[in-house]
């Protein structure tokens, strides 16, 4: 994993200029600031991880990139093209992957593919060729001919990403491509992004699954609430952490769910916790050492304790520490949501 | 690729998603079909029962037995806009389910401008209505609904009008709604008002003065005003004005389309 | 026995809150009210045995001195009918064409046959050729005898409106929907309609229960499949019989209809919210596992049903032969019944069609069970 992240990296580096670049990106819907300052740049053959959790603004700055929303200020530039003033010469440099599963399922994969080909104004000669590799590549060719409504939730997704692939674009765009859908689906939708970049292609990924990260980028940044809060190499974000580990403690079924009990003991501990469906986790920046101080602190509070375990620090640690809650909880308010 | 190229591809592509789907298929135009043949079972082919028990001549205004088929002809057409119009308003909620889908999003990826994009959808709500006309009107002229007997003008131009008016009322109405059960609501109801309303089914004769005022607001009586002139009067002069207003609700509700929809533009 | 009506009462209380607290309750009630509005206030002239035409229809006459009596007799009813002289027979029937005149009576000479010009199933063209003939019989009663005739002009005129309302035709006397106005009608005809949407919706939710899996858990708890359709069949029978109640106060409050016997009204209500239990069980039978299909195939059928029972388009307007034919079916039966009972009949005078129904829902419910245990497959 690491190795491959060094790859991309190196080759990143060796590609010369960045073919995303994304600066000072500021979007607000209402009093609602969806974007906060965005910047980060995307080099040929890297895959650029955007994590976060629902409602961070992840697909609002995918559909700002896209084209779709004009930002309030700042700019998005894909092979020096701007998408704000030179918008259709962008779009045709890059492939976008919507969350929502943008296909019709009235048609075929094949059908889809050959409507969305021919909206990109590609050859006739050169689409029926782009679209055997592309059912190839995700694995559709045999049911090619199928309609989309028979497929199952994987294969769809598989389709959804694609068509975003259409044209051998320079850009990939990829909005949660995997939610929903089965570990083999997943994997090959991971492999195939992979592929894509080690040919060159710069990637946009954005998740809220840290460990599709974690497998595929060499670069992220961690947005919450429209802020960036943790940006750069995979290892320099982990590293942010420190020395933090994540003691992980689960108790009896509706003990602590009120919100009132949570929220004595955040103000009791000095340090993050948050409370997920049976279990109580606690970032503790230094360390296992705090371990003993905390267990005796909740019991004084008579929390009763059914085991515990400590977790080393990966991606997720980075976001409770440096945000007090969990990347896969959040509100769920996407605005400006792609699909 | 050009702008004409661009509007045809996405306009024959959601054409071609509404006749695949089968329950499209029957209730576009199978049912439409059986309904028609039904209802033409109970109607005589020259309709004028009154004179005939009484014994006395009976000529039509254009004094010839063939437009005596309008009887059977104008309930058949009745039938027929019920399920133009609720097909076309069924469709007019299409753009908004293509945003909702994310393809509308994918297709301006694609590079194709948004104007563009609401042009094929006007386009493709013409063509469904077209197709389906075509459909339904050999499916029910093959149960015996003569529909040419007074010539191909009679019936193609208020078909033409009928299909031009509710593509523009149903643009019109995805420019202002965008909420699809309410679209779903209106689509379901509101045509069967309009045409028991404007005398699809009976003569208005039988109505309060002001729901035959209220007639001239209806795009469905206007439309059996194009199909009676051609049929039972004297045909392209006494379909002008009918067909005028019709073409007239089409380019009203067109551009209340458009205006509304560059609102919901991405 | 004790347990499975328990559960048949919990699950159809189940269905019930399903369907009654869903959005769609509200487009149940409200699109057969608009309805009805529309339908009563448009087609009330067809329910009038007074019909007078909002303007006198325009009629050209081009006919010799001899059948001035003709003349006489149709400008007798100004109401109905203006009358202008033509020149020639060619000037009133360009009249005709150019829809300058509603109608026109030409006769070249005294020995050539009267002709009506008018546009064919039109009702200026009834009201004339009524008129025309009852004048030509008159006359002709008048040679005879050669005695002139007694006649008042307002007589005339409301004879001349009867007579083309097409109500006051001795034939149709026994109608069921003679003396019945247009709201009243049509308040019962959508009522017979829209109880068959509500009463299969409890049997869609059944079907949906199917594919959703929640099916399978009731059936995991004990449940047999026969309580579960009982359950279904019962919850859409009360469905059906709850929206008949309720409409039933909205018209009268709303359009004054008197639903006149209680009795008689709620043996109705009851066959006919069992028949339509009975026909959704039936098509729930025939597609037990696609809950989009059903409530097409409920869509389709009732929407016919509603077509040819004369829910939508009134038997006023229907031949006769052809209402005849179509009298069997269930809505049709209950439509009747409705009709009898808002005129003042009584549970005796409506025996022969609760019979029908209750007859309709047994037979139903009996192709229901036999399709059911037909398609029973791997189920027990």
């Amino acid at each position: 994993m690491a190795t491959h992240a060094a790859v991309q990296e190196a080759r990143g580096q060796a590609a010369g200029d960045p073919s995303i670049v994304v600066e000072g990106l500021r979007k607000s819907f209402g009093k609602n600031v969806a974007v906060d300052g965005l910047s980060f740049t995307v080099h040929p053959g890297e895959i650029f991880g955007l994590l976060g959790p629902n409602g961070a603004g992840k697909s609002t700055t995918l559909s700002i990139m896209a084209g779709l929303i004009r930002p309030d200020s700042g700019d998005v530039k894909i092979g020096g093209h701007s998408v704000i003033r030179e918008t259709q010469r962008a779009q045709r440099l890059m492939g976008v992957v919507p969350q929502g599963l943008a296909v019709y399922e009235e048609l075929t994969a094949a059908q889809n593919l050959d409507y969305f080909a021919k909206l990109r104004g590609i050859e006739k000669k050169r689409r029926r060729q782009e679209i055997e590799e592309i059912l190839e590549l995700v694995g559709l060719s045999g049911v090619a001919h199928r309609k989309v409504a028979q497929y199952s939730g994987g294969m769809k997704r598989r389709l959804n990403v694609g068509i975003g692939l259409l044209g051998r674009p320079r850009v990939l765009l990829l909005d949660e491509p995997t939610v929903g859908i089965d570990p083999q689906s997943r994997r090959h939708i991971l492999d195939s992004v992979r592929r894509l970049a080690e040919s060159g292609m710069a990637v946009v990924y954005t998740t809220h699954y840290m460990e599709e990260v974690e497998y595929l980028c060499s670069r992220l940044a961690i947005i919450d609430r429209g802020r960036v809060i943790a940006h750069g190499p995979i290892d320099e974000v982990r590293a942010l952490a420190g020395d933090a580990v994540v003691l992980r403690l689960p108790f009896p079924r509706g003990v602590l769910d009120e919100a009132a009990k949570v929220e004595s003991l955040q103000n009791t501990l000095p340090m993050p916790v948050e409370v997920t469906s049976g279990e109580l986790r606690i970032v503790l920046p230094q360390g296992s050492r705090q371990a003993p101080a905390v267990i005796e602190e909740l019991q004084r509070h008579g929390v009763p304790l059914d085991g515990m375990r400590l977790e080393s620090p990966n991606l997720e640690t980075v976001f409770l520490s440096l945000t007090g809650k969990a990347l896969r909880d959040g509100k769920a308010a996407e605005e400006g949501a792609m699909a | 690729m050009s702008t004409f190229r661009r509007v045809a591809t996405i306009s024959f592509n959601a054409t071609l998603r509404t006749y695949l789907s089968g329950s499209n298929l029957f209730w576009i135009v199978a049912f439409p079909i059986l309904l028609s043949f039904l209802i033409s079972l109970w109607l005589g082919s020259d309709g004028d029962t009154a004179v005939s028990r009484l014994g006395i001549t009976y000529e039509t205004p254009r004094g010839d037995q063939a437009s005596r088929e309008f009887v059977r002809v104008s309930k058949v057409f009745g039938v027929y806009l019920i399920f133009c119009f609720s097909t076309l308003l069924t469709r007019a909620g299409n753009l908004h389910d293509e945003r909702r889908r994310g393809t509308l999003q994918r297709t301006l990826v694609a590079g194709v401008p948004y104007s563009e994009i609401v042009a094929a959808h006007l386009v493709s709500l013409i063509l469904v209505g077209a197709l389906q006309a075509v459909i339904v009107l050999v499916g029910t002229g093959l149960l015996g609904t003569r529909w040419l007997a007074t010539g191909w003008g009679s019936v193609i131009l208020p078909v033409a009008g009928t299909i031009f008016a509710a593509s523009g009322i149903a643009l019109g109405i995805a420019g202002l709604l965008r909420n699809p059960g309410i679209v779903q609501l209106l689509a379901g109801g509101a045509p069967s008002i309009l045409a028991l309303m404007g005398g699809a089914f009976f003569p208005l004769d039988v109505a309060p003065a002001g729901v035959q005022r209220l007639a001239a607001v209806n795009p469905m009586y206007w439309a059996m005003e194009a199909l009676s002139g051609g049929f039972v009067y004297s045909g392209w002069a006494s379909q002008a004005a009918p067909m005028a207003i019709l073409f007239l609700f089409g380019v009203i509700g067109m551009v209340i389309g458009v205006q509304g929809l560059r609102r919901f533009e991405p | 026995m004790t347990a499975s009506i328990r559960q048949m009462g919990v699950i159809t209380a189940h269905l019930i809150r399903k369907v009654a607290f869903n959005p769609a309750v509200v487009w149940l009630i409200a699109m057969p009210l608009v309805i009805i509005y529309i339908l009563g206030i448009t087609m009330h002239g067809l329910f009038s045995a007074e019909f007078t035409p909002v303007k006198p229809y325009r009629i050209v006459v081009a006919l010799p001195e001899e059948a001035g009596f003709l003349v006489e007799r149709i400008s007798r009813a100004p109401k109905h009918f203006a009358v202008e002289e033509a020149r020639d027979a060619q000037e009133a029937r360009q009249a005709v064409f150019q829809r300058q005149a509603d109608a026109a009576i030409v006769a070249a000479d005294g020995d050539e046959p009267l002709t009506v010009i008018a546009p064919p199933g039109s009702i200026v063209l009834e009201m004339l050729a009524g008129v025309v003939q009852a004048s030509l019989e008159q006359e002709a009663q008048q040679v005879a005898a050669a005695q002139p005739p007694v006649e008042n002009g307002s007589r005339e005129e409301s004879d001349t409106g009867a007579r083309s309302a097409g109500a006051a035709d001795g034939a149709l006397s026994a109608m069921p929907w003679e003396g019945v106005g247009s709201f009243e009608y049509f308040s019962i005809g959508l009522i017979v309609m829209f109880m068959a949407f509500a009463s299969h919706s409890a049997m869609v939710h059944c079907v949906q229960d199917r594919s959703t899996g929640a099916y399978l858990r009731i059936r995991a708890l004990g449940v047999t499949r026969a309580v579960y359709l009982g359950a279904g069949i019962t919850s859409g029978m009360l469905l059906g019989a709850g929206f008949s109640l309720v409409m039933a106060v909205i018209t009268w409050t709303l359009f004054r209809v008197v639903w006149g016997n209680a009795a008689a009204w709620a043996l109705m209500t009851i066959a006919g919210a069992a028949s339509v239990a009975s026909l959704s069980f039936l098509l729930t039978a025939l597609l037990p596992s696609d809950p989009k299909g059903v409530e097409n195939a409920g869509g389709t059928v009732y929407s016919l049903l509603a077509f040819f029972g004369g829910s939508t388009v009134p038997l006023t307007i229907m031949p006769r032969w052809f209402s005849e034919i179509f009298s069997w079916l269930p809505n049709r039966k209950m439509l009747d019944g409705y009709l009898k009972i808002v005129k003042g009949a009584g549970v005796k005078e409506i025996e022969q069609e609760l019979f029908g129904l209750a007859a309709a829902a047994l037979i139903m419910l009996g192709l229901a069970w036999l399709v059911v245990m037909l398609l029973k497959r791997e189920e027990v």
